[in-house]
Formats: structure tokens, sequence, C-alpha cells
């Protein structure tokens, strides 16, 4: 136990030392999709300019079906992810 | 604990990254210390926090990383939420798709042309009752949205069958107040205005047209009977773009033409709309009626360097990518149950490449659909799930966006549809996608000028 201990300081060391000679790091998203960005209005999911659940329908076309009360939303992409997540 | 998402692809892009997201479609710039880190990450995970934080000392970062999905819990299933996923599109499959084939016959005779033998046109009655079939699955599936596609052969050679068919749904979407979209797959050579118009009439029409390189080598790869075939479509192109919503051009790209196409680009920016797609697409020979054309076309090495380099010509012209890495849990819109296809005979199919094979034939507007639990319908629209529950594609992280390509040409290879038809030869071709996309983002965002770099 105290062999597998040291070998994780001493593990955590050489990590710490190599990041620290990384440059500086940087992470951005560039586009609209994923659950920390621009979420579609229907469902969360991916879409911007066409609904990838169905390919005939524009995103305008279901947000007024939606609005009109005409399609009943599922259970998004987006919060069946973060469910799955915090099992 | 937390682990690298199975999902994550990593695409070299200059001295620095990008880190595309399967599961949710991110795609993210990821500067060269950050991508040793993640290498690293890769290397030792599991990770717990004090790893975590010792990979990753900003904040920040480790906020995105577990935001974007890019670090997922140990226990986290990615299959079963694809399956979920998957399985939830498939149940919300609002639409019904239809295609009409409504002739086989062509006024073009090119050098690769994949169909064989061509049956008569479809009919003015035939057309009647493929059209009153369609509406009925639409009324059956209380469809809000209908996409009605036309498609040959060369479909305006059949202008009668196009006018009654878009009547029929006319009608039908009056009546149930259905939001229409169409779409038209034409060689470009009979294109007017007018039939735009019929078309169009119906909603937004999408119009995809074909040159396959500067007018010589288009001429002699797509020989139009007692014409210049490029020349005419040019023209067409000129005195119809008013009516189109969305134009695709797609060039069938081989050794004979690859070489030509960047500057065929150029010169097709000055004629094109703007907002043009290009649907740049290699040539294969896997029907019999294309067997001779084998030589023409890449090998699969050759596959990815030569798209490559075309798709990179497109997009310094500003044309958009070809294709966005989008996550649609889906291979094809054929496994939707939505989607079928009429054939001039009233045949139905389900998958636009089986066209004329009988052996996929899933019904007849005479008979409606065979639905049969065995039956080549319900293969198509399991076929996916099939995939994933076989796990051959495991641990492909194109999985979310590929979920195992095409159906027919599983089938032609191996027999089975839930096959995978896996084009991992040229994988590069996905990373590139990816690379194309991310560029384009940038460009439209005109910021980030240093990730261009």
């Amino acid at each position: 136990m105290a062999d597998v201990e040291i070998s994780s300081q001493e593990l955590l060391s050489q990590i710490k030392a190599l990041v620290s000679k990384f440059d500086k790091m940087e992470l951005e998203r560039v586009n609209e999709f994923g659950p920390g960005g621009q979420v579609a209005f229907c469902c969360g999911c991916v879409c911007v300019d066409k609904c990838v659940w169905n390919s005939s329908v524009d995103m305008k076309d279901l947000r007024i079906l939606v609005e009109k009360g005409e399609v009943e939303l599922p259970q998004t992409l987006n919060k069946l992810l973060a469910a799955e997540l915090k099992k | 604990m937390k682990r690298i998402c199975a999902f994550n692809t990593i695409v070299p892009n200059g001295d620095a990254g990008i880190i595309f997201n399967g599961l949710t479609g991110a795609v993210l710039h990821a500067s060269a210390g950050l991508l040793k880190s993640y290498e690293l990450a890769v290397k030792y995970q599991p990770l717990d926090q004090t790893m975590i934080d010792n990979l990753f000392p900003d904040q920040n970062i480790r906020d995105t990383l577990l935001r974007e999905n890019l670090l997922v819990p140990l226990n986290f299933d990615e299959y079963d939420f694809i399956e979920k996923a998957r399985s939830i599109m498939v149940t919300l499959d609002l639409g019904t798709n239809v295609e009409f084939i409504v002739t086989y016959r062509c006024n073009f005779r090119c050098v690769y042309c994949y169909a064989g033998q061509a049956p008569p046109h479809m009919t003015g009655d035939m057309a009647s009752r493929a059209a009153e079939f369609a509406a009925d699955l639409a009324k059956k599936r209380n469809s809000k949205a209908m996409k009605i596609q036309f498609i040959g052969g060369e479909p305006l050679l059949n202008p009668e069958a196009i006018s009654i068919i878009c009547g029929h749904i006319t009608a039908l979407r009056d009546e149930r107040e259905l939001i229409v979209k169409t779409s038209l797959t034409s060689n470009g050579s009979l294109l007017t205005r007018k039939m735009l118009q019929l078309i169009r009439s119906l909603g937004p029409v999408e119009v995809q047209l074909t040159l396959d390189g500067p007018e010589s080598i288009h001429n002699n790869r797509r020989p139009m009977k007692n014409g210049n075939s490029y020349q005419t479509i040019v023209n067409n192109i000129k005195e119809c773009t008013q009516d189109i919503d969305e134009l695709t051009l797609r060039i069938n790209v081989d050794y004979e033409n690859v070489e030509t196409i960047p500057d065929f680009l150029l010169k097709m920016r000055a004629i094109l709309p703007h907002e043009t797609c290009l649907a740049m697409v290699p040539t294969f020979s896997h029907t019999e009626a294309a067997a001779h054309y084998a030589n023409r076309c890449f090998v699969n090495k050759d596959i990815a360097p030569k798209l490559t380099e075309i798709w990179s010509a497109a997009l310094s012209l500003g044309y958009p990518p070809s294709w966005n890495p989008i996550p649609t849990f889906m291979s094809c819109g054929a496994v939707m149950p939505g989607s079928i296809a009429i054939d001039p005979l009233g045949d139905i199919y389900k998958c636009a490449a089986s066209y004329g094979n009988k052996s996929f034939i899933v019904g007849t507007v005479e008979k409606g659909l065979d639905t049969s639990p065995g039956g080549v319908y319900n293969q198509f629209v399991n076929r996916d799930k099939r995939i994933l529950a076989s796990g051959q594609c495991r641990g492909c992280s194109a999985l979310p966006v590929c979920m195992g390509g095409c159906s027919f040409r599983s089938f032609r290879k191996r027999g089975i549809m839930h096959s995978s038809d896996c084009r991992h030869d040229y994988r590069e071709c996905f990373e590139d996608f990816i690379r194309q996309y991310f560029k384009w983002h940038l460009m439209q965002k005109k910021c980030h000028s240093k990730a261009i770099e």
C-alpha cells in the first residue's frame, strides 16, 4: 500500500513538472453545439439550421409547430446526457 | 473518478489541435500545451481529482473539459447513451420523406453510371397512385411535415409525373397545413424556371446538379445526346438561380478529373450563388453496371489525400464545408420509419442505392408496406440498433456520426445489412472534415485568427 502511495506521489510530481513546462493551455469551443453551447430551441440537441431528428424539418418550422403545441417535445438529448452522466 | 470520453477525436491543426466530441458535436480549439496534458490524461486514466487538478491547473480548463463531456465519470456508458439517443430519434420521426423516382431513363450516358437498364417512365396514373400512397402514409403517421424529393434517372424527363404529384401533395398540404420541403436531383440539362416554380409551389426547393470539372472533361464523362451538356447546365444555373432555395453542386471525383478541380472551382465561383454547397464525392464501381470503371476510381489509400486537397481548395475559395460533423445517431435517412422511395412501377424501396434490386423492395403502392418483423423494411429500421448491439464499431470515435456506414454497401460486401460498412481505410477524411469545419467556423466568425494560422 505504501509503495503504491509513494508511486502515486512520484507520478504526480512528474506530471506537475511536465505540465509546468507546457505552453499556455487554451481550450475553447468554436461551434454552437454541445451542452455548454447555444442550445437549440426544441430539445437541447445539436441542431442549428435543420433538425437532426428529422432531415425534412427546418428548425424554424419545428419551432412553429412547438409554439402551436402540435409537437410534444421528447426527453431532450442534453437532458438525457446530463442524466446519464450523473448516474 | 473520471476518464476521457470514448468519442473524443483529436485532429492536428498546425502546432495546436482540434477536439471533436462525437456525443454532442462540440468542436474545440486546443492549444499544444493542452493537448500534451490531454495525452497524459489518456495515459494515466482513470483520474481522481488530484490528478485532474495537476494535469489541468487552470480551473476554467477543468470546467470546460467537464462541461463539454471531454472528461466523463468513470461509470458513464457512452454506448448505452447512443442507443437511447438513437431510439428517441426513431420514435420522434415526425415527418414523412418520400422520394419519387419518376423515371429511370436518362438523357446522359455517364461513364461511371451505376444504374442498369431503364424501365419505362412513371405513368400519369402511377404518379397519381404513388402520390396518394405518400399522402395516406403521411396521414397515418400524423406527420406535420413532409419532404418530397424528385429523382431518377433524370426526373425532368418526366414533367407530367412531377406535375401530377405536386398537385396531389399541394391538396394534402392545404388540407392538413403540412410543412413541405422539396428537392430535385437532376443532371441540370432540362432545368427550367417553370419546372422549378412548379416544384417550389409545394415548398422550398433544394436542387442538386452535377458538373464534373472543366467543360471538356465534364462533357467526356457526362455526355448528353445531341449537345454540350456543360454549357447547357451552366446556362441553366444562371437562368434559374432565383428559383432555387438551396443549390448543391455535385462533383464526382476520381483520377481522371481530380487535378482539374481547384481551377474549376475558381471559375465556378463567378457563376454559382455564394452559398452553394459542394458535394465532392469519389466515384465507386460497386454495382455491375459500373464495374468497368474500377480502374479510374481512387484506390482506398488515395481517397483521403485527394479529397483533402480539393476540400482545402474549396474552403479557400469560400465554399462551405461539404459536410458537418454532427452526431445524428443514424447511419442514413433510409433507417427512419417515415422514409420511402417509390419507383416508376409502384415498387417501394427504403434506400436510394438499392433501386431496381428486387430483393430490396419493401412494398408496392397497391399492397402497401411490408412491415413484417423479419422483412427488409424492418431490417433497415433496426439496422443501426443491431450495429450498436453487435459491438463491431466499438472503439471508433466516429460512431455517433457514422453509425456503421451504408446499409446497402454492407449488404453488397457481406450479404447482410447489419454489418459495418467501415471506411477506416480513409478515416483521415473524417478528421479532415472536422478540420475544414473548424476553419469554416472561424472564418465565419472572423475571430480566433491565431487558431486559424
